[in-house]
Formats: C-alpha cells, sequence, structure tokens
C-alpha cells in the first residue's frame, strides 16, 4: 500500500465512499485546491496492482490542512502565563475517507495513522502545537473518539482535537 | 431519516426554477429532496473548510493546560500497531 500525495494521474472518478460530498470533492476540487496550496491530499493506492508512484485507483484519501485555533482573551484583557499566545498553530485533518469497496479492511485507521505520521514530521518544523479533526457526521466523530479524540472545549462537536504533544508520544517509536 | 420539522421559503427567477427542476429530474428526486441535500452537502462543506476555532475565554485556562500535557494516548497507542492494510 502507498500513501503519496495526490496527482492528476491518480483515478478518482470511480471513488465511492458512500458520502456523496467525500467522493465529489475528491473528483471535483482536491487537485485544484493542492495546485493553489489551500490543502495537501494524500492517497492510497494498492501497490500490489502494478500501478507507478503517482498513479492508479484511489482506494481511500486523507486531506490535510493548516488551521488556526483562537484562544479568546481572558476577561480585563488580562493574559496568563502563555503572554501573547492567543493564535495556536495546528493541523486539520479536514476530510478522511476510503472506498466502499475496501471496508472492514483497516485502510481507515491506517490512513489516520499516516496522516498523523505526516503531521508529526511537520511539527519538527513549523509550530504546530494541536491536531484537529473534522468529523462530517455523528459517526465519524464516534470513529475519531475511538482513537482518543476529544471535543473542542466549548467548541462545536464536529471538531475534536488533541495536543501534538500526545499524538507524537503515542505513535513515536 | 430524521424528521422534517422546519419549512424554508424562498423565492427564484423563472430561468433558475427551470434549471433547479430539471436538474432534480435528472437526479430523479423531488425539488424538495435535491434542493435539501444539495443545500446540506454544500453547507457541510463551507463548515468543513473552516480553518480557525474559537476557544471562550472560559475554556482557556484548561486548553492552555491541556496542550502542555505530553502523556500518550491508550487508544492512539493502538493506532500505530495498526498494519498495512492488504487490499489484493
Amino acid at each position: 500500500m502507498r500513501f503519496e500525495p495526490l496527482t492528476e494521474h491518480h483515478e478518482v472518478e470511480g471513488f465511492s465512499c458512500g458520502e456523496a460530498s467525500l467522493d465529489r470533492w475528491l473528483a471535483d476540487h482536491a487537485l485544484s485546491n493542492q495546485r493553489r496550496s489551500l490543502s495537501r491530499t494524500f492517497v492510497a493506492v494498492d501497490d500490489t496492482a502494478g500501478h507507478p508512484a503517482g498513479a492508479g485507483p484511489v482506494a481511500g484519501y486523507v486531506t490535510l490542512v493548516a488551521a488556526a485555533i483562537e484562544v479568546a482573551q481572558l476577561p480585563g484583557g488580562e493574559r496568563r502565563s502563555l503572554v501573547g499566545l492567543d493564535e495556536i498553530g495546528a493541523a486539520l485533518i479536514a476530510r478522511l475517507a476510503r472506498d466502499q469497496q475496501h471496508a472492514q479492511r483497516g485502510l481507515g485507521a491506517w490512513l489516520l495513522q499516516q496522516a498523523l505520521h505526516r503531521i508529526i514530521d511537520a511539527y519538527e518544523h513549523l509550530a504546530i502545537r494541536a491536531v484537529i479533526v473534522d468529523a462530517l457526521n455523528e459517526r465519524a466523530a464516534t470513529w475519531y473518539q475511538s482513537w482518543g479524540f476529544k471535543p473542542l472545549p466549548g467548541g462545536l462537536t464536529d471538531r475534536l482535537w488533541l495536543p501534538i504533544k500526545r499524538v507524537r508520544s503515542s505513535l513515536s517509536r | 431519516m430524521s424528521t422534517l420539522t422546519r419549512r424554508f421559503e424562498f423565492r427564484a427567477t423563472d430561468e433558475d426554477y427551470e434549471l433547479i427542476c430539471q436538474a432534480a429530474a435528472e437526479a430523479g428526486l423531488s425539488l424538495s429532496d435535491y434542493i435539501r441535500s444539495r443545500t446540506v452537502e454544500d453547507a457541510r462543506l463551507e463548515l468543513a473548510d473552516r480553518r480557525r476555532v474559537r476557544i471562550a475565554p472560559e475554556y482557556a485556562e484548561a486548553f492552555y493546560a491541556a496542550l502542555e500535557d505530553a502523556s500518550p494516548v491508550s487508544e492512539l497507542q493502538r493506532l500505530a500497531d495498526v498494519p498495512e492494510p492488504d487490499l489484493s
């Protein structure tokens, strides 16, 4: 299995994850957003099928986006120990999906694992302090929570998160 | 499916109306089902692209404390052991 950046040579038209908006986004928007550096999409491709790197049918994908967490000022304008740190860099897993024909094979978990490893790599070079995931629906939220992600404090329930330090200590060997 | 309890009313041009009716027919959906499904889908995409998340002041202290926590997450440690899937 390869986990590689989406290219124009990957086959995306037949992708069907059961959620039409995720299928359409991959087919219609993922590559153009990537070209404009609005997001980075990585795809999973079965490397036993003989397709060269950067090509082949997409079995699953994950889209990563740079995000920010704004921490509102405390009443009275007084800031606590982290003076000036009211905007915190974060990595957002905006979309994650696998083709229905590959259900029950652990592909979704593997995509999440690979995405988090890329984020940990980025953390070595960028001021990322949190990982946020977008849960499209309640089932997705439950799935992310099964991997330890928590609702953002006081935030919308479709956004879950973990501190990058906890992600790194959990996945580092 | 959840019960449909809310009602929308909006005006459209003749051209837009005809276009939407034609697209709904092509999709094999009623006008209401078509407009609702497409609008909900677009709304989800719109919200999924929010790149800024706001933490309210009352949660700031707990959030900053959580940021410094570097302890492993047991559920996520299981993810480290997930093998490469075999799709063949």
